[in-house]
């Protein structure tokens, strides 16, 4: 190696000033080149300018230009413990659980009340098989919800260093590609058009499922008819079951097995050989009318002028008139009953409501109505509203575990979206506006699309957890400051925050109150969240 | 007067968490964690400086962990952390250019041939002082594998010339020349860049003053 001056000859080459700098010249050469120096202007320059040059390559080797990739950021975290698979299952039973008692829960427990216990009218009205055949946007949400998370529960197992944007690409591509493929044909026939009538000669061998703004049966339907419209009439003959949602349904035929659904008004002058289940805001029974089994339904107002071979069982928000006969007993809940003259009851009758029932002399009843007045104000029992308060917190708890460990990132940039609360608030309050006039036009404005209406209302819940979960781990976080927090203390912190809205969300108008602000405020952070996380590739990829 | 020193890059200068990486040789996950959070963000601008391009940083970062994970009973805690992680992550990083035949530089060429050009001092002190951390990082990335991999881990894995020349597979008397040429190329670089960039500056402030 050449460590002497070169042509520089009295002078120290840059090769022994560079080794000298970087402590590796051997002593005695050391000191000759400091002695020397120390009164030589040029190799003075040399290592001052070396050293400059050492240091401004340190300074831009260390500087930070770019931030850590997202997928390296999530990259080697703990993985979720081996508990955490069944933990979620059982968030996901809980969370199912906490809905059903919530949502479901209380109206069952007012038909109980009213005295239908035992009689599972819920059961009936929407977990029927035939139900579901019909509600063909729900389901499609179903399949393309489970199949996404098909293609993220794939993704987990997609090595870490092949996790690029094409192979997410890849995966993603072949789940929309199962889910464009064709559903296999079902057995029922299935239109869809403005307008559709089955002619008077028409049968159809099949069920029949028909969507459109009117729709008239005027033909045979052999099978179960699930139908979706505005406007439904039936004049001709059903031999299975008629699913309707629809505004007007009105049934002048015959129908063979059972009427269910949902609508705003019933009208029913022919006959149904089974029963009649339905959520309606008006019930007409005409004088021909005949029912062969039971009406059980939840109305704004009913008139009962036709036959029923079997009870009546109803919940009534005002009014109840009955006309005609009914064969079974009688249990109603609503404000106001009438029974007039040309009433045949051939079971007791129970009345729970405002006000005593007027009975017209003419009546034959074969038992006195049995009156109990009902209190306007009653509530759920404070101990299911505890139960609910309980479950509901289990799951927000859990869920929010599942986020910390299964998405992190997604987790922190809701967390860091709560913390500038006042553009999340805007941002939750916006959407929940748009949410509410999208629900409204697709269910109340066009009835056809009930079933997107209903996707709609059901994608509402999941987004509730998810905004109890950031609004939570804020509040915690405001509560219990720490540094770079573990799982477990982001946990006590989200428990912590979860505790606190629950019990300012037990105050009587408060509560709904804060109920507002968490879902609004939680809502636009999950939105921001996302948002951010969609832009952080194209962020890092600009400043590389 | 300047006296002899060891530049220290900044990762090392850091304190190191002892007490996790402690637990975490033990097995804590969660102290793995707070490890790879720690030191994650160094080790990718390490291979980002090292490697061609952005994502064969993030998969050299991400690999180099995995194998960190499986030889952490391998470390000897009595020495600095983060210097076994820049071995292992330069080993990893020399290794993949080596297999993926990125290393065209003059390799056949006498690694202990010194640069005869002897620098003006005020014109290698002026070019150093002009350049910005981004101009100097993307001249690095013209530069040969070894020459930049020979400058990151000097002056930014702060490694001594033991560890180059055993990252390198050189003898260690080389390092130093191996230091100093890459220098060399690196002004090079930047003079060209620098050329490059003129006329259009020039033809700019003519746009400029019409």
């Amino acid at each position: 190696m050449n460590d002497h001056t070169n042509d520089h000859s009295n002078h120290f080459d840059e090769m022994t000033c560079l080794l000298y700098l970087e402590g590796e010249l051997e002593a005695s050469r050391a000191q000759e080149l400091r002695a020397h120096a120390a009164t030589c202007e040029l190799c003075g320059a040399m290592l001052h300018a070396l050293e400059e040059e050492s240091l401004g390559l340190s300074r831009a080797f260390t500087e930070i230009d770019e931030t850590l990739p997202a997928r390296v950021v999530e990259f080697d975290q703990p993985s979720p413990a081996r508990w955490a698979w069944p933990l979620s299952f059982g968030l996901a039973a809980a969370a199912a659980y906490a809905l059903w008692a919530g949502l479901i829960g209380p109206v069952w427990d007012a038909i109980s009340q009213a005295g239908f216990g035992g009689s599972n009218v819920l059961a009936a009205l929407v977990f029927d098989g035939a139900f579901w055949k019909g509600w063909s946007s729900m389901i499609n949400t179903v399949e393309t919800a489970a199949l996404i998370a098909l293609g993220i529960f794939a993704f987990s197992f997609v090595p870490p260093r092949l996790r690029r944007g094409s192979v997410v690409a890849a995966i993603f591509g072949g789940v929309a590609l199962l889910a464009g493929f064709p559903a296999p044909a079902g057995a029922a026939e299935i239109h869809h058009s403005q307008s559709y009538t089955l002619e008077k000669d028409q049968v159809i061998h099949d069920d029949l499922v028909v969507s459109g703004e009117r729709v008239e049966i005027d033909g045979t339907v052999d099978g179960d008819l699930v139908v979706f419209a505005q406007s439904v009439t039936i004049r001709g003959h059903v031999t299975g079951d008629v699913i309707g949602f629809a505004q007007y349904l009105r049934v002048e035929g015959t129908v063979d097995d059972n009427i269910r659904g949902a609508m705003n008004t019933l009208t029913l002058d022919g006959s149904v050989g089974k029963n009649v289940s339905i959520v309606a805001q008006s019930v007409d029974m005409g004088t021909d009318s005949k029912i062969g089994g039971s009406l059980t339904c939840a109305a704004g107002d009913a008139l009962v002028d036709g036959k029923l071979g079997r009870g009546l069982l109803a919940v009534v928000d005002k009014h109840t008139e009955i006309d005609g006969s009914i064969g079974g007993e009688t249990r109603l809940l609503g404000d106001h009953l009438s029974i007039g003259s040309t009433a045949v009851l051939s079971g007791p009758v129970n009345f729970t409501g405002q006000a005593e029932p007027e009975v017209d002399d003419g009546a034959h009843l074969a038992s006195p109505v049995h009156f109990e007045l009902r209190r306007r104000e009653h509530r759920q029992s404070s101990a299911l509203t505890f139960v609910h308060t309980v479950l509901r917190y289990g799951a927000a708890l859990l869920m929010g575990l599942l986020l910390m460990t299964i998405l992190p990132g997604f987790f922190d940039a809701g967390l860091r979206a709560a913390r500038s609360w006042p553009a999340a608030l805007g941002v939750g309050a916006l959407t929940t506006i748009i949410w509410i006039f999208l629900v409204l036009v697709s269910v109340v404005l066009v009835l056809i699309g009930v079933g997107a209406g209903l996707a709609t209302v059901a994608l509402y819940f999941p987004v509730a957890y998810l905004a109890q979960i950031f609004v939570g781990s804020w509040l915690g976080e405001a509560i219990m400051p720490i540094e770079s927090p573990s799982t477990g203390a982001q946990l006590g912190r989200l428990a912590l925050g979860l505790l606190v809205i629950e019990a300012v969300g037990l105050v009587p108008i408060l509560g709904v109150l804060t109920w507002a602000v968490v879902y609004q405020l939680g809502i636009g952070a999950g939105l921001i969240a996302i948002y951010r996380q969609s832009r952080r590739p194209a962020v890092v990829t600009a400043a590389a | 007067m300047v006296e002899a020193t060891r530049p220290t890059g900044a990762p090392a200068a850091v304190a190191e968490p002892t007490e996790i990486i402690a637990k975490a040789r033990r097995g804590d996950s969660e102290a793995w964690g707070e490890v790879y959070r720690h030191y994650a963000p160094a080790i990718f601008r390490f291979c980002r400086r090292v490697l061609p391009t952005r994502e064969d940083a993030e998969d050299a970062t991400m690999e180099i962990f995995l194998k960190l994970r499986d030889k952490l009973n391998q470390y000897e805690p009595d020495r600095p952390f983060s210097a076994w992680l820049y071995r292992v992550a330069a080993n990893h990083c020399w290794d993949q250019l080596r297999r993926r035949k990125l290393r065209q530089d003059r390799e056949t060429e006498d690694v202990d041939e010194v640069p005869l050009q002897h620098p003006d001092p005020s014109q290698l002190e002026q070019l150093i002082t002009e350049r910005s951390g981004t101009e100097v990082r993307q001249a690095l990335g013209t530069l040969p594998a070894r020459a930049r991999m020979a400058l990151v881990l000097r002056y930014y894995a702060d490694m001594d010339y033991n560890e180059i020349a055993d990252a390198l597979g050189v003898e260690r008397t080389f390092v130093g020349v191996v230091l100093l040429r890459a220098r060399h190329q690196l002004r090079d670089a930047m003079r060209a860049a620098q050329q490059t960039l003129e006329p259009e500056e020039t033809h700019e402030r003519s746009h400029e003053r019409s």
